[in-house]
């Protein structure tokens, strides 16, 4: 049973890229179940159609259900009718009809309210439509995409429920708690209207830059300090932690193939083995992460087992920076649940799903 | 079908109940002829395992490798729903089917759990009429299409199809 939007623990925000969906679907129905992720849409892959981005997250968390945003950080156009779909996600035209028709082609989806650029009418007639249909929804506000902060606000103040939840999302940052101002700000006054609004408080930090770990190095994340600062000057608000699941936007990566790297997120920190030539060999790599302190030997996990895998060359193994970064994100998602849980998700035997 | 002739006609009955989904509910089609299906960490060598457990109505649990792939998760299941159909007098403590589908039982015996295998996921009905709907034509192309329809591995759909 999918943990209720009242229930929430940890929101992590997961890009629709071949990774990331890997590192998802792969989680146990338990973790699965623990968590309500927020999926930004683009076109998916090759496909021609939009509506397969949807049906590529149903196939990663069969019959659950999943936030939905537009993906503002993808700017990537084709020829592909899905470009053309996507971009008519963006259209204002009657309240954003294209987005909440793209919405109602999947029962799971619980859209984000298109805030960016709207005026307070258009804001209300999108939450008041997500209510005429009993639908859930979330209001996403982006540091790096600002937003009518009035518009929003006036909206907000009008709402006479709880079947919502606020994000908001610092965006990437290798200095996350710069953005505490920011974030400050908007949950006095969304508390101001609502003192039991839900409010999600994400953001990322994972790096872009390895070169200055040389072969070997740690990283502390700083999301959960990030929250835990917010948390400390808001006492009585209720925030939700959330994260990109160890991941930056899109344009971010370098092109072409890279030092491999092989990255062991741990509770509050992620550690990087990197190769010392280009397009290396994972398994040396996976075989340090294994031998080295940071190694707890649970193999719990789909992620841990991806690089037990790899480091002694059996089953399925890592050849490639995305199925080393799936491995990462899938730890990641599983360390942060945890944490979120306040107890660690363990190998129970679970029952098969169709 | 000559694979399914000791089958037994009630267990004949549930699995044609279930043959013309896309995808077959392999988990589904387990439950209904009282297996348990299990998710659970197996080593890295092992896909899958069929045991005696005295809680489930056949008598037997599948254990899946949990860390498998979901297509690969399914071939595992339909493998040893054909040890159960096939086999059952001969698993005693369990078989553990390894990546390569070997176990303690004969190659003979492997084989006929694949082709059981092969013919729960691909029924040949239901292969036929997707291929009809891409233009009917035997193509790697069409071939990876109708695998995805269908939950089953690349390799597995163009072995069924004879493209390899």
């Amino acid at each position: 049973m999918q943990v209720s939007i009242n229930d929430l623990k940890y929101v992590p925000t997961v890009f629709l890229r071949t990774a990331e969906m890997q590192a998802l679907e792969q989680l146990s129905n338990a973790e699965k179940d623990s968590i309500i992720p927020l999926i930004p849409i683009k076109p998916w892959a090759n496909s021609n159609h939009l509506v397969n981005s949807l049906r590529r997250v149903e196939r990663a968390l069969p019959n659950r259900r999943f936030f939905i945003d537009i993906d503002r950080y993808y700017l990537r156009a084709s020829e592909r009718p899905a470009w053309s779909e996507f971009q008519a996600l963006r259209s204002s035209t009657d309240n954003f009809l294209n987005w909440r028709n793209f919405a109602d082609e999947s029962e799971f989806a619980i859209p984000c309210i298109q805030i960016f650029g709207s005026q307070a009418d258009v804001i209300g007639a999108q939450i008041a439509w997500a209510d005429q249909n009993n639908k859930p929804f979330a209001l996403r506000i982006e540091q790096r995409f600002p937003c009518d902060r009035a518009a929003v606000l006036a909206a907000f103040g009008s709402i006479e429920h709880s079947n919502y939840i606020i994000v908001l999302d610092a965006g990437w940052s290798r200095d996350v708690l710069s953005s505490q101002l920011w974030a400050s700000g908007w949950i006095t006054a969304l508390n101001n209207l609502h003192n039991d609004a839900k409010i999600v408080v994400s953001a990322s930090s994972f790096p872009d830059q390895f070169m200055p770990y040389g072969q070997f190095g740690t990283e502390n994340l700083q999301e959960r300090p990030f929250y835990n600062a917010l948390r400390g000057t808001h006492n009585t608000a209720r925030l939700i932690y959330g994260d990109w699941a160890s991941s930056r936007p899109h344009g971010n990566d370098s092109g072409g193939p890279g030092y491999s790297r092989v990255d062991l997120p741990v509770a509050n920190s992620w550690v990087f083995f990197r190769s010392d030539a280009i397009g290396g060999d994972f398994q040396p790599l996976a075989a340090q992460a294994r031998n080295s302190a940071y190694w707890d030997g649970d193999l719990n996990n789909w992620g841990k087992y991806f690089i037990d895998n790899t480091a002694s060359g059996t089953g399925f193994t890592i050849n490639s920076a995305q199925q080393a970064a799936a491995a990462r994100i899938n730890i990641h998602l599983n360390q942060q649940i945890s944490q979120g849980l306040g107890v660690a998700i363990g190998d129970v035997p679970e029952d098969y799903e169709d | 079908m000559h694979l399914f002739n000791n089958v037994s006609a009630g267990d004949k009955a549930i699995i044609e109940k279930h043959l013309d989904k896309v995808p077959v509910p392999v988990g589904a089609l387990a439950r209904e002829l009282g297996l348990e299906v299990k998710l659970i960490l197996l080593p890295p060598d092992i896909s899958g395992e069929i045991r005696p457990s005295p809680t489930a109505p056949a008598g037997f649990r599948i254990n899946v490798n949990r860390h498998e792939k979901k297509e690969r998760q399914r071939f595992t299941i339909a493998h040893e729903i054909g040890h159960y159909l096939l086999h059952r007098s001969l698993i005693g403590d369990g078989v553990s089917d390894n990546v390569l589908y070997r176990s303690t039982l004969s190659n003979q015996q492997e084989v006929e759990a694949n082709k059981v295998a092969a013919a729960l996921l691909m029924p040949r009905p239901t292969v036929e009429a997707l291929l009809n709907t891409h233009g009917g034509l035997r193509s790697k192309e069409v071939s990876d299409l109708i695998a995805e329809q269908l939950e089953v591995s690349s390799p597995a759909m163009r072995i069924r199809l004879g493209l390899q």
